[in-house]
C-alpha cells in the first residue's frame, strides 16, 4: 500500500511538472508568436476568447503567481483554450474526438508487441543457441534501428501503393458512417492493420531482447536449478520458476515504455493519416496552433501517467516481495 | 564461438600488455574495446560508422557544390547522371543524403556526448552522495522519465526558434534521464563495494572517487549508454524534423524525409526520394546497436557463454 | 567393476543396504575451450541411514559430485568415467521422464543458500505442493495438507504454508528448504553446505533437526562442508577432498584422531574447538598474566554510542537500534575481538569507528581528540591515518580495475611525505611486511588468491602507518586453510608495531586464537567482556554461554536438549526485551578485575 501511495505521489509531481512546462514556455518563449497570432486573428475572436487566451499565454498583467493559480485551475476544470486552426472548437472536444482512435492504434500494437515479445524471447532463452535465439534477435534489432514512421512509409508505400493490399490512410473508409455493425468494425480492423503492424515490428526486437536476457540471468538462479532437481516438468520450470520472475523487471519496463510508443504511434499516425492526436498534433504545428499542442502534450501526459499507475497496480499483484512485507 | 574468441584474445593481450602476467589471466582485465572489436557483429558496426563518417566528412570533395540546387527536371529515378535520382524540385538525392549525414551524425553524436555526460554527472552524484540528494535526484530524473518524450519534445521545439541549436537542447534535455537511471543504477551497487568504502576510509576525496574508482568501473554501462543516447539522438532528430520543427531550409535526414512526404513521394511511388535517407538512419542506428550488443555479450559474463554458476563459492 | 548386473543385487547382501556408489569418478568441466578435471577418481559408498560427510575447500569438487548425482552439471560439465549408482538405478543411463522421475523420489538436496534456492515468488507451501502434484499425482488439497504436515514436521508452524520466502528468517527458510527435500522420503538427501549462512545457534538447532528426522524417517545423508569440526559431530564416516581428489577416507573419529594426511590435519588445525580443555590442539597464547598486567594508553574509546537506522517507507517509519549505548575501549597494542552473530551490530561498531556511518549519539575519543564534535561532517586526514581498516571481503575490496601498486601507494601519496621513487619503495617494503612478493604489485586484484588479495588489504591498512586496524571478519570469507595465516599476520603485526587491533567475527574460535580480550554483542548490546579465555571458558551471561555451547565440537559429549535449548532462548529473550523498554545507562557487574557482564542478565 504504502509503495502504491509513492508510486501516485511521484505521478502526481509528474504531471504537475509537465503543467509547469506549459505554463512557462509561453512565457519565456522569445519572439511573442502568440501576441501575433491575436493580432492575426482580430476580427473573429469574441472578447471572451481574447481574454482566455490571454491568460492561458501569461499576456495579461498581473503578478505570475496568480496567473500560475489560475492556469492549474483551468486546466482542472478543462479549460485548454480554443484551438485555433480548427476556430472555433474548444482544444477539449477537438483532442476528445481524436483520443480514442490513437488508444485503439497504440494499445492494440503495444499489447502485441509485448506479448509477442516476451514469448518469444521467453523461448529463446529457454532454447540458448536455438534457431529462435540465433536469428531473431539480430533480425529485429536490424528491423528496430528503423524510426518508426520511415517503417511506416515503406509500409504504406508497399502494401498501400503498390501492392494495393490494405488501404493506404485514414482509420476507416472514408464515407463509412461509424457503428458497431460487424462490417464498420471490420473496415476499421482492416485500416489498423499496416498502422499497428509497423509499430509491432519496431518495437518487438526491445521486449524480446529485454525478456531473452532476463531470462537468461534468472535461468542461472538457484532456484532454478533446485527446481530442476525437485522433477518439476520443462514447462513448469521454464513459466512457473524462470518466467514468472523474469517478468518482473519486463512489466517495470513496461511503463517505461509507454512513452516511446506513444511517440511512434504519433509519428505512425502522421504517416498513415490517421484520425488520431498524433495527427491532430502535427496540423497543430504546421499551422501553430499553440493551445492545441499544449492541450495535446497535457493529454498524452496525463494518460502514460494513469496507464504506469496501473501498471505499478498490476506489478504489485505480481510481486510478493512488495505487496506482503 | 563467443567463448572460443575471447579464449585465444585473452592470452594475446595478456602477453602484450603485462610480460609478467600468467597467460590465464581472466578476460575481464583485457582492454575493453579491443574485446568489443574481436566481436565480429561490433566490428561490423564499426565499419558501418566509421564509413559514414567518413562520407560525411569528405561531403565537400563527392559532391561539391549546393546540395539544395536543382540539377536536373523534377523526380528523375536513379540513373548514371543521379545514382540516387532526383527530387520533385530536381535536387540530386545522393547529394542530400551525403550532405544530409554531417547535420544527422554531428547533432546525434553531440547529442550522446551532451546527455552521456549530463547522466552520469546526476547519477554518480545521486548514488555516490545518496539519501536527500539521491532522493531529489531520482524524482527529477523519474519525472522527465515519465513525462512523454516526442509530445515534450514537440512543445519544446514547437516554442523555441528552430535552428541545430535548439535541436541539441531540447534532445538533451528529454534524453539525459534515461542515462541517468542506468548510470545511477550501476552507481549505487558500486557505492555498496567495499572498495569504495576502502578508499574513504584510505582518506580519498568524494571527487577522487567519483573519477578515480568508480568511473573506471562503470566503462562499459558509459559506453552502452552513449550508444543508445546517440541513436535516439539521431532518431528523434529525424523525427522532428519529419514533423517539419527542424530548420526545414537545412539538410539532414529527416528534413530530406520531411520534403519526400511533403512532396506526395509516396502516392507518386518515387520511392528513391525517401529510401536512401531512411535506410542510411536504419543502418547507423544498426551499427551502433551492433556494437552495444556486443558491449552487453562482452561485459555480462552470463550472456556471454555458459559459464559454470555452480562451485563459483568462494 | 563399475557397473554391477542390476539384476541380481540379492548376490551381494552387503549391497542391499548401499544407497548410493560412487565409483572410480571423474568429472570435468569446459572452461574457455580447455577442461578441467574438477573431481578426479573418486569413490566411496553411503548405506542406508548413515551420514557420510565430503570435506574440503571451494574448488574441491565436493559440490561438483553432489550435482553430478543429481545430474545437475550443466551444459560445461560431463562425467568422463566412472558410475554413480543409486540402489538399483545408473545414474550416467538415466534420461529424459525417468530422470524426471529419479529426481527427488531416491535423492534429494538442500542447497547452500536458503534464499536462493526459493522461489521468491512461490509461496512455501505450493513449492511442496508442486512436488507432490508432479511426482504423486496427488489432489490439490491432500498435496496441501501434507505441505502442512512437513512444515511441522521441520518446526515451522503450519500455518506459515502461505507466507513467502521473504518473509522468513534465514533459519526458517531453510528448514522450509528441508521440508520440500523430505517431501517424498527419498533414500538419500544432499545436504551442501546447508548451515554456512546461518548463525551457530540456529546451526546447530537445525543440524540436530534433521538428525532427529534422520532417526525417524531413516534416509541417508551426504554431508557437504568446509567446517570439519561440525562434519566430524554429525558424520559416521567422511572424506577429504582437495583439488577434486578424496584424500583420506574413513571413520570420523578415526581421522580426526588420526588425520594420515597432512592436509586433513590442516584443517583439522583451523578448526579448533573453542574450549581447548578437552583437547590439547591450537592452545592459545593469551593468559591471565598478560592481562593483569599495567595497560597501555587509550587509543579508542566508545561512550554510550548508539546508532539508529531508519528503515519502512515515508508513512511507516520504523527505527531499528542497531547499536544500543556501546561503551568500551581499546587500548595500544591490544587486540579486541568483538563477537555476535550476524544483525547484532558489531560491523555497525565498526563502520563507525572507520566513520563510514554516523551515530546517532553518543562520544567517540580516538587519540585523544573528541571526533563527533570536533571532526563532524568528515572525518579529518589525520583520523584516517589514525585508523584504517581491512574488510570482510578480500573480492569486494579491492577496485578490480586498479593494480596492487594503486592500493599501497595512494595511503603512501596521501599520509606520507614521499616522493615518488619513495613510494614505490615503502609499496615494496608493506609487500615484505605482509608476506607477499613485491613482484604482484603490477597484478591486478583477481590474478591473486583470496588469501593474497586479504594480505594486500592488510598492507594498505598499513600503509598509512596507522595507530589502530579495525578487521571486520577478515577471514570469513577465506579458504580455511588461509584463515589461520591471516589471522596470525595480525598478531604478528601487533607484537612487532604495537598497532591495536579490533577483530570482528561471528567466530569465537578464531576470537580466543588471536584476541586478548573479546566482548560479546547481541541485538546492538555489549553483553558480557574480558580476556578472551575468562569469557569462552567461565561465560556468565546467558547469551555467550548459548553460544559457546552451539559451536561445532567433534568431542561433544553431551547431547543437545530441545527444551533446554528453548528455555534459554526464552531467557535471552526476556532480558532482551526488558532492555529495551528501559532507557537507563547500562551498568557492567565486574567478576575479575577485567571480566565484566551487563547488568540486565543478574537476577
Amino acid at each position: 500500500m504504502a509503495y502504491i501511495l509513492r508510486r501516485l505521489g511521484y505521478y502526481l509531481v509528474a504531471f504537475w511538472a509537465s503543467l509547469s512546462i506549459n505554463f512557462m514556455l509561453p512565457r519565456l518563449m522569445p519572439g511573442d508568436p502568440v501576441g501575433r497570432l491575436l493580432g492575426q486573428m482580430q476580427g473573429t475572436l469574441t472578447d471572451a476568447q481574447v481574454e482566455q487566451f490571454r491568460h492561458l499565454f501569461g499576456l495579461d498583467d498581473r503578478p505570475i503567481w496568480l496567473q500560475y493559480i489560475e492556469y492549474i485551475h483551468d486546466v482542472f476544470t478543462g479549460r485548454l483554450g480554443i484551438s485555433t486552426s480548427q476556430f472555433p472548437v474548444p482544444v477539449v472536444n477537438v483532442i476528445g474526438a481524436q483520443l480514442g482512435w490513437t488508444i485503439l492504434l497504440g494499445g492494440t500494437a503495444l499489447i502485441i508487441a509485448v506479448v509477442l515479445g516476451n514469448l518469444l524471447g521467453i523461448v529463446a532463452a529457454w532454447r540458448r543457441g536455438g534457431i529462435l535465439d540465433r536469428v531473431f534477435p539480430p533480425l529485429l534489432v536490424f528491423v528496430g534501428s528503423f524510426p518508426y514512421f520511415f517503417i511506416a512509409m515503406i509500409a504504406l508505400y508497399l502494401f498501400g501503393v503498390n501492392l494495393k493490399w490494405f488501404p493506404i490512410g485514414q482509420a476507416f473508409t472514408l464515407g463509412a458512417a461509424p457503428s458497431f455493425s460487424g462490417q464498420f468494425i471490420g473496415d476499421v480492423i482492416w485500416h489498423l492493420v499496416v498502422p499497428a503492424g509497423t509499430i509491432v515490428a519496431v518495437s518487438l526486437g526491445g521486449w524480446m531482447l529485454g525478456m531473452r536476457n532476463t531470462m537468461i540471468g534468472t535461468a542461472a538462479e538457484d532456484y532454478i536449478t533446485m527446481a530442476r532437481a525437485k522433477g518439476l516438468r520443462e514447462g513448469r520450470i521454464m513459466y512457473r520458476y524462470a518466467a514468472r520472475n523474469a517478468m518482473l523487471p519486463s512489466v517495470t519496463a513496461f511503463g517505461m515504455s509507454i512513452g516511446f510508443v506513444v511517440g511512434g504511434a504519433l509519428l505512425t499516425e502522421v504517416v498513415f493519416a490517421y484520425p488520431g492526436i498524433g495527427y491532430q498534433l502535427l496540423r497543430a504545428v504546421q499551422s501553430l496552433d499553440y493551445p492545441l499542442m499544449q492541450g495535446i502534450f497535457l493529454t498524452l501526459t496525463a494518460a502514460v501517467l494513469a496507464a504506469n499507475f496501473l501498471i505499478d497496480i498490476v506489478y504489485v499483484r505480481l510481486d510478493p516481495r512488495v505487496r506482503v512485507r | 564461438m563467443s567463448v572460443q574468441n575471447s579464449g585465444s584474445s585473452m592470452l594475446t593481450t595478456a602477453a602484450t600488455s603485462q610480460p609478467a602476467a600468467p597467460a590465464k589471466a581472466p578476460r575481464y582485465r583485457d582492454h575493453l574495446a579491443l574485446r568489443i572489436l574481436r566481436d565480429k557483429r561490433a566490428l561490423t558496426g564499426v565499419i558501418i560508422l566509421v564509413i559514414f563518417v567518413v562520407v560525411a566528412l569528405a561531403a565537400p570533395l563527392l559532391e561539391p557544390g549546393d546540395p539544395r540546387a536543382s540539377v536536373a527536371t523534377g523526380s528523375e529515378s536513379p540513373s548514371f547522371a543521379h545514382l540516387l535520382g532526383t527530387t520533385t524540385k530536381g535536387e540530386d538525392v545522393l547529394a542530400l543524403l551525403i550532405w544530409g549525414a554531417r547535420s544527422s551524425l554531428g547533432i546525434g553524436f553531440t547529442v550522446g556526448a551532451l546527455a552521456t555526460l549530463v547522466g552520469l554527472l546526476i547519477g554518480l552524484t545521486s548514488a555516490y552522495f545518496g539519501r536527500v540528494i539521491d532522493d531529489i535526484l531520482s524524482v527529477v530524473t523519474n519525472i522527465f522519465l515519465l513525462i512523454p518524450g516526442l509530445p515534450l519534445l514537440i512543445i519544446l521545439a514547437a516554442f523555441l526558434p528552430p535552428g541545430p541549436g535548439t535541436i541539441v537542447i531540447v534532445l538533451v534535455i528529454t534524453g539525459w534521464a534515461g542515462s541517468a537511471r542506468v548510470v545511477r543504477a550501476q552507481a549505487l551497487s558500486l557505492r555498496g563495494k567495499d572498495y569504495i568504502d576502502a578508499a574513504v576510509v584510505t582518506g580519498e576525496r568524494p571527487l577522487t572517487i567519483m573519477i578515480r574508482e568508480m568511473l573506471p568501473n562503470m566503462a562499459s554501462i558509459v559506453m552502452s549508454t552513449f550508444l543508445a543516447c546517440v541513436i535516439f539522438g539521431i532518431g528523434a532528430q529525424a523525427g522532428l524534423e519529419f514533423l517539419g520543427l527542424g530548420d526545414v531550409s537545412a539538410v539532414s535526414w529527416g528534413t530530406n524525409l520531411f520534403w519526400a512526404s511533403n512532396e506526395g513521394s509516396l502516392i507518386r511511388g518515387t520511392w528513391w526520394t525517401f529510401v536512401p535517407s531512411g535506410a542510411a538512419i536504419a543502418l547507423i542506428a544498426f551499427s551502433l546497436a551492433l556494437i552495444n550488443y556486443a558491449v552487453d555479450e562482452v561485459t555480462n559474463p552470463r550472456l556471454a557463454g555458459r559459464t559454470k554458476w555452480k562451485d563459483r563459492r568462494r | 567393476m563399475t557397473t554391477l548386473p542390476a539384476t541380481d543385487p540379492a548376490t551381494r547382501p552387503g549391497d542391499a543396504d548401499v544407497v548410493l556408489d560412487v565409483r572410480n569418478l571423474t568429472i570435468e568441466y569446459d572452461v574457455n575451450g580447455r577442461s578441467v578435471t574438477a573431481v578426479d577418481d573418486v569413490s566411496f559408498t553411503i548405506r542406508r541411514g548413515e551420514t557420510f560427510g565430503l570435506a574440503g575447500e571451494s574448488g574441491s569438487g565436493k559440490s561438483t559430485i553432489a550435482n553430478a548425482i543429481l545430474k545437475l552439471l550443466g551444459g560445461n560439465g560431463r562425467v568422463v568415467s566412472g558410475s554413480i549408482r543409486c540402489g538399483d538405478v545408473e545414474i550416467g543411463a538415466l534420461d529424459g521422464e525417468e530422470l524426471r522421475a529419479f529426481r527427488w523420489n531416491r535423492v534429494s538436496m538442500v542447497f547452500q543458500s536458503a534464499m536462493n534456492s526459493l522461489n521468491p515468488v512461490m509461496t512455501v507451501g505450493d513449492q511442496i505442493i508442486d512436488v507432490f502434484t508432479t511426482h504423486r499425482r496427488m489432489k490439490r488439497a491432500e498435496a496441501a495438507r501434507r505441505a502442512r504436515m512437513l512444515l511441522e514436521l521441520v518446526g515451522i508452524d503450519p500455518k506459515r504454508t502461505a507466507a513467502y520466502p521473504h518473509q522468513l528468517s534465514g533459519g526458517m527458510r531453510q528448514r522450509a528448504v528441508i521440508a520440500i527435500a523430505l517431501a517424498l522420503e527419498p533414500d538419500l538427501l544432499i545436504m551442501d553446505e546447508p548451515t554456512t549462512a546461518l548463525d551457530v545457534v540456529v546451526q546447530q538447532e537445525i543440524i540436530n533437526e534433521i538428525k532427529e528426522l534422520q532417526a525417524r524417517l531413516g534416509f541417508a545423508i551426504l554431508f557437504i562442508t568446509h567446517d570439519l569440526s561440525l562434519m566430524v559431530e554429525i558424520s559416521q564416516r567422511l572424506g577429504v577432498m582437495r583439488h577434486g581428489a578424496l584424500l583420506e577416507m574413513g571413520s570420523s573419529a578415526e581421522v580426526y584422531a588420526n588425520p594420515r594426511h597432512a592436509y586433513t590435519r590442516q584443517l583439522i588445525e583451523a578448526f579448533p574447538p573453542v574450549r581447548p580443555d578437552r583437547s590439547e590442539i591450537a592452545q592459545p597464547q593469551t593468559s591471565g598474566e598478560e592481562a593483569a598486567a599495567p595497560r597501555a594508553d587509550v587509543v579508542v574509546s566508545l561512550q554510550d554510542v548508539t546508532k539508529d537506522f531508519a528503515s519502512g517507507s515515508m508513512f511507516s517509519r520504523r527505527t531499528n537500534r542497531a547499536v544500543n549505548r556501546a561503551t568500551f575501549e581499546i587500548y595500544a597494542g591490544e587486540i579486541m575481538a568483538l563477537v555476535g552473530e550476524s544483525g547484532s551490530g558489531k560491523s555497525t561498531i565498526a563502520r563507525i569507528l572507520a566513520r563510514l556511518e554516523q551515530p546517532t549519539s553518543g562520544r567517540i575519543v580516538v587519540g585523544g581528540i573528541d571526533v563527533l564534535r570536533d571532526e563532524r561532517r568528515r572525518a579529518s586526514r589525520r583520523y584516517r591515518k589514525y585508523v584504517q581498516m581491512v574488510f570482510q571481503d578480500p573480492f569486494g575490496s579491492l577496485n578490480p580495475t586498479k593494480r596492487v601498486r594503486h592500493f599501497l601507494e595512494r595511503p603512501l601519496a596521501l599520509h606520507a611525505d614521499l616522493d615518488a621513487s619513495q613510494r614505490r619503495e615503502r609499496a615494496t617494503d608493506l609487500m615484505r611486511s605482509v608476506e607477499l612478493d613485491p613482484a604482484l604489485l603490477d597484478r591486478h586484484p583477481h590474478e591473486l588468491s583470496g588469501g593474497q588479495r586479504q594480505r594486500v588489504a592488510v598492507a594498505r591498512a598499513l600503509a598509512a602507518d596507522p595507530t589502530v586496524i579495525l578487521a571486520d571478519e577478515p577471514t570469513s570469507m577465506l579458504d580455511v586453510s588461509v584463515r589461520m595465516g591471516v589471522l596470525q599476520l595480525l598478531r604478528r603485526l601487533r607484537d612487532e608495531r604495537g598497532i591495536s587491533i579490533l577483530y570482528i567475527t561471528h567466530d569465537l574460535v578464531s576470537a580466543r586464537f588471536v584476541a586478548d580480550t573479546t566482548i560479546v554483542m547481541h541485538r546492538g548490546v555489549l553483553v558480557e567482556g574480558g580476556t578472551s579465555s575468562e569469557v569462552m571458558d567461565t561465560p556468565q551471561h546467558p547469551y555467550t554461554r548459548l553460544l559457546v555451547s552451539a559451536a561445532p565440537d567433534p568431542l561433544r559429549r553431551t547431547p543437545f536438549d530441545r527444551e533446554e535449548r528453548a528455555r534459554t532462548r526464552a531467557e535471552i529473550q526476556a532480558i532482551a526485551d526488558g532492555r529495551t523498554t528501559a532507557g537507563e545507562k547500562p551498568r557492567h557487574v565486574f567478576i575479575s578485575p577485567t571480566h565484566w557482564i551487563r547488568d540486565d542478565s543478574v537476577q
